[in-house]
């Protein structure tokens, strides 16, 4: 956890993306709030996992990707002062599909810790626990944590991937649809545990679902795409704003349900 | 309503071609397997023979007088038959080892009832000082079936008392067939005629010769003389021999003795040599455990078997690192381009090369150029080489199929590249990676080609990494070529196709397990 005066958790300032010669994003800029769920909205193709991705790098590991502008975390640039291992263990992803690793439930709790320390038997047994409780799937596993982890269910394999993540020690946790592949009880569940999460991360979900963005998040960012297919945001502000009295009439009608 | 019934038709006749085909091609599959297993498991083995078999004798009718003395074997040294010329070696010392006299190899022994000793001496055409000089043991009946009990390759020449006959054959002793006749002939009989001789006769040939309707040498392949079948047991030795060595194209059946001294007088006699089936079990216990003798014309293939599997055990150690780094190092870290399409395309195409060329790149680089010789090395290499690009592709193909967003989530965890390979990738794409290995052995395992210019023949089991080695699939060429013995070759062959079968049998069961494992995780 950091301690903050006041500032922003991310600060990003002019972002441009190219993939190859294709402009993907363009000029956008926004500032995220610690302790907060933020919602990214938008039609496919707009840019918002795009956007996403750019939080902790992971675009890195595309080709030919180009990025300009600052991406300011924690007061320092994602892409100058960060190690990327670092930024990636202080900025989690979960992603749209649960991906547990082909091993033990324990062994994917504990693999970030392992990864960056040699942690005790009875840490890492604490650290799983913890995490596994704080992704609410502790209860249901507890019993058989040395099975395979793809015998649980979808909507628990999604959860242990939150757990996954949270077994480093973020600092923010990033959302990718989490729960685009999961059934409508299994969503609630994860939709409760975002909430939950806010008190001790920090959330940033993608999501083509407007309920949920509006159910879970204080904050709404709205990406639209233009007629080269490039991604903009339209509109970022407080979620009752967005969704109630959105300022942008491009958002209204995408709100309302006339586009996209 | 007509055209329907055209495109029914046309179906039907479609449908059964397709049918016969495929039942065509199941049979001949079906066919080929069984063959080998037939001649694997049963031998019918046709082996030259300077006597005549006495189930020859018997088919053309002519009988033998029985021999002077009884002679039988331990009941475990497998012996079936023994010629007068052996029996002879043996009583002269000249044996050693039972390995060319049967299927088991046992150091040989001779035990001559002292009662016997006149007769066997006689029926040999030795002195029986000779015998016992031998080495032989000389002593009383019961003194020689006690020591030979418990000897595997002990032969005993017994005397036949006027009661004694097959029917009192002591318990854990054979009586193997004596073959004491030979076939003789005037040695113009065998000369070369042109490119022909007469060559083995087969027994409907002896059958035919001494029932007179064989009237003709040249039927045989000889030279254009007539046959004249000689009574040799109506003339008595003196004379049949006198008769066959000056009547041209005369030939008679006669003891083994008479053939020897007559050829020991320089008479011009010849021997026609006759040919032996030998039939029973083909790939036996003892085939399986025992050394190879004589390059594989006696004992069994145990040293073969063994150097096989370390042959397939070090292809695989050293090809599979090599493989699995070039598929990582193809999938996870090499960009899109030309550089890589090209090694790619020169993968696909060493896959796709004759292994008689890697044999000779083995044989030019590792076995001369190094100085490996022909070597267990040598050849561990080149066939490596030769399965490295199956290794690659299918290790490629299993890394690229594990699911990207894996790779994500070890990276988004923190992980660098080669954590996220080694803990996660690797693991993930195991099965299809092992599935990989298992069919390159499954090639190595077969592999003669590339091997003949490189490892070398030795039947020894190997002792180091610079040791000739000969393995399965080199021993069943080497039996053929050198013209050691089919059914020996069939029985190797069996053998290979064993390892071959398991060797798939355990691939397919690892596809399909991790299939399984795939789809479960769809399911979920």
């Amino acid at each position: 956890m950091i301690e903050h005066t006041g500032g922003h958790l991310f600060d990003v300032t002019d972002l441009n993306l190219w993939y190859g010669s294709v402009h993907a994003l363009k000029d956008v800029s926004l500032a995220i709030d610690p302790n907060t769920v933020t919602a990214f909205i938008g039609p496919s193709g707009c840019g918002k996992s795009t956007f996403l991705r750019v939080l902790d790098r992971m675009n890195d590991l595309i080709d030919n990707v180009r990025i300009t502008g600052d991406v300011i975390f924690d007061g320092h640039d994602v892409y100058r002062d960060y190690d990327t291992m670092e930024l990636r263990r202080r900025v989690g992803m979960v992603f749209q599909k649960p991906n547990p690793f082909p091993m033990s439930i324990f062994d994917n709790v504990a693999y970030g810790p392992r990864l960056h320390g040699r942690p005790s038997k009875a840490e890492l047994h604490e650290t799983v626990e913890r995490s596994l409780s704080q992704a609410a799937l502790w209860d249901e596993v507890k019993d058989r944590l040395h099975k395979s982890a793809l015998s649980l269910s979808g909507g628990q394999q999604q959860r242990l991937c939150i757990a996954r993540t949270l077994a480093v020690n973020p600092d923010v946790v990033l959302m990718d649809e989490p729960t685009s592949a999961l059934d409508p009880i299994s969503t609630a569940r994860i939709e409760e545990l975002m909430t939950e999460l806010k008190e001790r991360y920090t959330i940033i979900v993608v999501t083509h679902n407007m309920q949920q963005a509006s159910r879970v998040s204080d904050k709404t960012a709205f990406f639209l795409i233009d007629d080269k297919r490039c991604g903009y945001l339209v509109e970022y502000g407080d979620t009752a704003d967005l969704f109630f009295n959105p300022k942008d009439k491009r958002t209204e009608d995408y709100i309302s349900g006339k586009f996209g | 309503m007509l055209f329907e019934k055209k495109k029914q038709l046309t179906n039907d006749v479609a449908l059964t071609i397709i049918k016969v085909l495929s039942f065509l091609a199941v049979a001949l599959l079906a066919l080929i397997i069984g063959y080998l297993i037939f001649r694997g498991v049963h031998k019918s083995e046709r082996t030259e023979s300077d006597v005549l078999p006495l189930s020859t004798l018997a088919d053309a009718g002519f009988e033998s007088a029985e021999p002077p003395v009884i002679v039988i074997a331990n009941g475990k040294s497998n012996i079936r038959h023994l010629s007068w010329f052996t029996l002879r070696d043996m009583a002269l010392g000249k044996v050693a080892s039972l390995r060319k006299i049967s299927s088991t190899d046992a150091p040989f022994f001779l035990y001559v009832e002292d009662s016997a000793l006149e007769e066997a001496s006689a029926l040999l055409g030795i002195e029986s000082r000779q015998i016992a000089a031998s080495g032989a043991v000389v002593a009383s009946r019961d003194e020689i079936l006690v020591q030979a009990k418990d000897r595997k390759g002990s032969v005993l020449i017994l005397s036949r008392g006027k009661e004694a006959g097959p029917a009192d054959l002591p318990s854990g002793f054979r009586e193997p067939v004596l073959d004491l006749y030979v076939l003789a002939a005037n040695s113009s009989v065998v000369q070369l005629y042109g490119n022909n001789r007469v060559g083995t006769l087969s027994s409907d040939d002896v059958v035919g010769l001494l029932s007179g309707s064989v009237s003709d040498w040249s039927l045989l392949g000889g030279g254009d003389i007539p046959v004249d079948v000689l009574d040799a047991q109506k003339l008595g030795e003196q004379a049949a021999v006198r008769e066959l060595s000056t009547r041209e194209g005369s030939t008679a059946v006669m003891p083994a003795s008479w053939y020897f001294h007559a050829k020991q007088e320089g008479l011009s006699i010849d021997l026609l040599k006759s040919e032996r089936i030998d039939s029973g079990p083909n790939i036996t216990w003892e085939y399986l455990t025992q050394p190879t003798v004589e390059s594989g014309k006696y004992g069994g293939i145990l040293s073969i078997i063994g150097n096989t599997f370390v042959m397939v055990a070090l292809t695989a150690l050293v090809a599979a690192p090599l493989g699995i780094a070039a598929a990582v190092y193809l999938v996870e870290y090499a960009r899109k381009g030309r550089l890589t399409s090209i090694i790619r395309a020169g993968i696909d195409v060493l896959a796709g090369i004759p292994s008689i060329i890697f044999g000779l790149f083995g044989l030019l680089v590792f076995v001369q150029m190094f100085g490996w010789s022909f070597s267990l090395i040598s050849g561990t290499l080149t066939v490596a080489l030769m399965v490295l690009p199956t290794i690659i592709r299918t290790s490629e193909e299993a890394i690229r199929s594990v699911d990207r967003s894996l790779r994500e989530a070890s990276i988004g965890l923190g992980a660098t590249r080669i954590e996220t390979i080694v803990k996660v990738i690797l693991p993930s794409a195991v099965n299809g990676i092992t599935t990989g290995i298992i069919l390159a052995i499954g090639r190595a395992v077969g592999e003669t080609v590339a091997l003949i210019y490189t490892i070398g023949s030795s039947t020894d089991f190997v002792k180091n990494l610079g040791s000739s080695a000969r393995v399965l699939s080199m021993h069943i060429y080497l039996t053929i070529t050198e013209g050691q013995s089919f059914d020996r070759a069939f029985a190797s062959a069996l053998v290979l196709v064993v390892v071959v079968l398991t060797i798939n049998i355990i691939a397919r069961v690892l596809m399909t397990s991790s299939t399984r494992r795939q789809r479960g995780k769809s399911n979920d």
